[in-house]
């Protein structure tokens, strides 16, 4: 019984894509520590040092976060503050990798971890964990010039505005830099939950912030490592055109399955933030949970302020440049009322006119009402008007008639 | 008792405003195209009847009506009527398939993997898009507050720029936004979310976005049909389909929906699959398709321009036939001129973002180019290979070109549809690597986007190259026998 070509190309062609990929994957595997850990080469043989909650005490924060102050040139008013500390005994080269496991991290936390050593007791060295939130934050320490010699004292610390409940610290653990080390770091930053941002729409990174090596570029290496031994095979051994294209397909989609596949984790673990957050809510009630609820609530405000004049003027005036998330929002929320958004300053007459409303979102240095004269100035202009509202977000000012003469204290 | 999703929503109306437009696309294609596949039909009719409705609601605010579902449905309703007795008279569609024979069977085995596929994608993207009230940044910037506008007001309310609004008189009654440039901006996408919020009879609510997810569920049923028209098999098909709904940025703007980019890529992909279907036919009626496609770029986006011309270009070229010659030549100097433009680019001295060697000024609504060489390498490099915006098509672009160039030599780029893709990469690599807009690949707010309108058209090119060296349908049969 013969085999037709085409039949051979489906049998010869998946297996040499699979084993080109497994060939590129060894080669990758092999070079691992080369390819990722600055200084290349494994490490002496020694096992993870690891630090679970208890074995952390508080303790004042200020001597330790001086050394932030120290290398920033500001100080952070650190009085009084406490962050947690741990007694340990490991030599710094051994264990170039650092995994932090946390909960309850606000998004706008920066974290830091401390060390001092044996040698220089008194000396604080520290390095700052970019992007790091809740879960397990990994860090090649051996890119810091301090860490050297022997550790004796480790601490964490967040700074930020102060979240609902302060960070709790699960584990602490040091890690020398084997293959299977970098496997478990990459994994974890891979698998880690990235929920949705205003610039997912511009961007998907694949793993949120300074990782060891983000899955496409390390999935990229992989299908070159496996086209090029593909190629290279196919020559030697004469495989036919058709089983190539089927190996080279192969060799690119395997992988794109497997991104595909932490790309579908990411969507789940999002659907789930989601449906905490609005699932089972009406329209109208979703709107109090979105991060914006206080703004959209100002609006409404503002409306009812507002609604006595048919098709009113809006000018709305911040002190932002470009494009500001707050001042475009509101004016999302008053729609359909006639609104110009732009600037901080008041307009001459023609563009501005009586009967117009003016909302100071948020205090604009140089712009005064005098409430005696009933004056809206700033450095250039001024106008009659009157005080319509008050709010933490801002002021709501309608201009009045310019026949009315302003007062002398009013000027400027 | 209705359920909290459902809470102040016409659900009939929401419906009506998704299927009609459907409908009437698909007559209109049905029309256009007697016999295609209903994959072709049903594909390329979604987008074909969005660009109806736009057309309609212009047509019927310029003729001084109110702008009301029902009268506007009622209209849509007859002109589908209409164009599907037209289509029956010409070529009776034959959507109801004859009984399933061997073949089929096994094809359907090929298929469930990608229906599974879709289950759980699909299924994902439309919770997560039902739940989650509007998030896009651009979308609550540029595009839904006109249509807010227009539904609160039921017309056209005009939006101009913000130094016309300030020059306005007293009495006339024009918006500006608050995006400098924004108001300014084609009508397409804000007439597409006016349609919805006049069927669901209100501005806000979740489902009125289904639209973002469905279009790419009919652009890759588009794709499916133009791959098995040339005969690729249905499971080389199937990866194809798979290859384009799987990309993560093209997932996120199905889901957080709002955007115009995705409708830009959507119109440009399928017109430029239309015009290779006239070129491997000769079927002229294609390449009306294909300026349909071009008219719906002109409407979505301002930079639809650029991808409308690249579309009417190339169907000029079709009907020229220029000698082959010419245009490979032509290609192979652009090409050349780019390649070292962006080598140019990395050289530092180059780098100063202040200098500009000349400044483009365009026509219209376009912006004026500040011309100077950038660094754009790095950054393309990151976005196509490093970060996970399309998975791994890009490095897929690359061996399809290279088994092209290795199997058919110079052939690889006769096709009208590769010479688009590679014209449309070329475009995009002058806008962001010779023009101050060289600031959008550095913070990364627009660069990715923009190569999002090539994403519909790179799968197709892709399959389309490997396709000369895959099976094809009955291939495997005919060698058994």
């Amino acid at each position: 019984m013969t085999t037709s070509p085409n039949r051979r190309a489906w049998l010869t062609g998946p297996l040499a894509g699979l084993t080109a990929l497994g060939l590129a994957a060894a080669l990758l595997w092999l070079s691992l520590p080369l390819v990722l850990v600055d200084g290349g080469g494994e490490r002496p043989s020694v096992d993870a040092v690891s630090l679970g909650a208890d074995d952390f005490s508080a303790a004042p924060a200020a001597p330790w976060l001086a050394a932030i102050d120290e290398r920033s040139g500001a100080a952070a008013g650190s009085r009084g503050r406490m962050l947690m500390r741990s007694s340990v005994s490991l030599k710094a080269e051994n264990y170039p990798q650092l995994a932090l496991a946390l909960d309850s991290v606000a998004p706008d936390a920066t974290v830091y971890v401390f060390w001092r050593t044996a040698d220089e007791p008194e000396a604080v060295a520290f390095a700052e964990l970019a992007a790091a939130g809740s879960g397990t934050n990994w860090y090649t320490l051996s890119a810091e010039d301090g860490w050297t010699g022997s550790i004796a004292e480790v601490a964490v610390a967040t700074r930020g505005r102060p979240a609902r409940a302060a960070p709790e610290l699960s584990r602490l653990s040091f890690h020398p830099a084997t293959r299977s080390t970098l496997v478990e770091r990459a994994w974890s930053e891979w698998t880690r939950f990235e929920p949705w941002r205003m610039s997912s729409v511009n961007r998907y990174p694949g793993a949120r912030g300074e990782v060891l090596v983000r899955p496409a570029g390390a999935f990229t290496l992989w299908v070159a490592l496996a086209v090029a031994i593909l190629l290279v095979g196919a020559r030697l051994l004469r495989l036919p055109r058709r089983a190539l294209a089927y190996a080279l397909l192969l060799a690119v989609l395997i992988p794109w399955v497997g991104l595909d596949r932490l790309w579908q984790t990411q969507l789940d673990h999002q659907l789930q933030a989601t449906r905490d957050r609005f699932g089972g809510l009406t329209q109208a009630s979703k709107h109090d949970q979105e991060m914006d609820a206080d703004l959209q609530r100002y609006a409404s405000r503002l409306r009812e302020r507002i609604s006595g004049d048919a098709d009113p003027r809006l000018f709305i005036l911040h002190d932002s440049r470009g494009h500001n998330f707050w001042r475009l929002r509101l004016q999302f929320h008053l729609l359909p009322m006639n609104i110009h958004n732009f600037g901080h300053r008041l307009l001459p007459a023609g563009e501005m006119r009586a009967g117009d409303y003016v909302l100071e979102l948020e205090r604009i240095e140089g712009l005064r009402f005098d409430a005696e004269c009933g004056v809206l100035a700033d450095a250039e202009r001024q106008w009659p008007a009157v005080l319509v509202d008050r709010h933490p977000f801002g002021r709501l000012y309608r201009l009045e008639d310019g026949a009315k003469a302003p007062c002398r204290g009013a000027s400027g | 008792m209705t359920t909290p999703l459902f809470d102040g929503i016409s659900l009939w109306g929401l419906l009506a405003a998704l299927v009609l437009p459907w409908l009437t696309g698909a007559a209109i294609v049905g029309c256009l195209l007697p016999g295609a596949r209903p994959s072709i039909v049903l594909g390329h009719g979604y987008l074909t009847g969005q660009v109806a409705v736009i057309a309609l609601l212009l047509g019927w605010d310029a003729a001084g009506l109110d702008l009301a579902f029902a009268p506007v449905a009622g209209a849509l309703s007859a002109l589908t009527v209409l164009l599907a007795w037209r289509w029956w008279l010409r070529a009776p569609p034959t959507l109801v398939s004859r009984r399933p024979g061997r073949a089929a069977w096994r094809h359907l085995f090929w298929l469930l993997p990608l229906a599974w596929f879709l289950f759980e994608r699909g299924s994902v993207m439309l919770e997560e898009l039902a739940l989650r009230p509007l998030y896009a940044w651009d979308a609550w910037m540029n595009w839904v507050p006109k249509a807010r506008v227009w539904f609160e007001h039921a017309t056209l309310t005009p939006f101009v720029s913000p130094p016309d609004w300030l020059q306005a008189s007293v009495g006339s009654d024009v918006r500006t936004l608050g995006n400098w440039r924004a108001s300014e901006y084609p009508p397409g996408v804000p007439l597409l979310l006016l349609w919805t919020m006049l069927g669901a009879g209100t501005w806000d609510h979740t489902l009125i976005y289904l639209p973002w997810l469905l279009l790419p569920a009919t652009v890759a049923l588009a794709l499916w049909g133009h791959l098995r028209g040339r005969a690729l098999a249905p499971w080389l098909a199937a990866v194809a389909a798979y290859a384009l709904l799987s990309q993560p940025l093209l997932d996120t703007h199905a889901v957080l929906a709002g955007y115009a980019d995705l409708w830009l890529a959507a119109a440009f992909g399928l017109g430029s699959m239309a015009l290779a279907d006239w070129q491997r036919t000769g079927e002229l009626r294609y390449a009306i398709l294909a300026v349909v496609m071009a008219l719906a770029c002109l409407l979505f986006k301002t930079p639809g321009l650029a991808f409308a011309a690249l579309l009417l270009g190339a169907a000029g070229l079709l009907a020229w036939h220029p000698p082959a010659r010419l245009l490979r030549w032509g290609g192979v100097v652009a090409a050349a001129c780019l390649a070292i433009g962006l080598a140019i680019g990395m050289w530092s001295g180059f780098h100063d973002a202040s200098r500009s060697l000349a400044t483009l000024d365009l026509p219209g609504v376009l912006p004026a180019l500040e011309l100077r060489p950038a660094p754009l390498l790095p950054y393309l490099w990151e976005s196509l290979f490093v970060q996970a915006n399309f998975h791994m098509l890009w490095p897929l672009v690359v061996v399809a070109f290279a088994v092209g160039l290795a199997g058919r030599g110079r052939a690889t780029f006769d096709g009208v549809a590769a010479g688009l893709f590679l014209a449309a990469l070329g475009f995009l690599l002058f806008v962001f690597g010779f023009t101050h807009y060289f600031n959008q690949a550095e913070n990364g707010v627009t660069f990715n986007r923009t190569l999002l309108y090539l994403v519909p058209l790179a799968v197709f090119v892709v399959f389309e190259q490997m396709a000369s060296f895959l099976p094809h349908e009955g291939e495997s049969r005919v060698e058994e026998r």
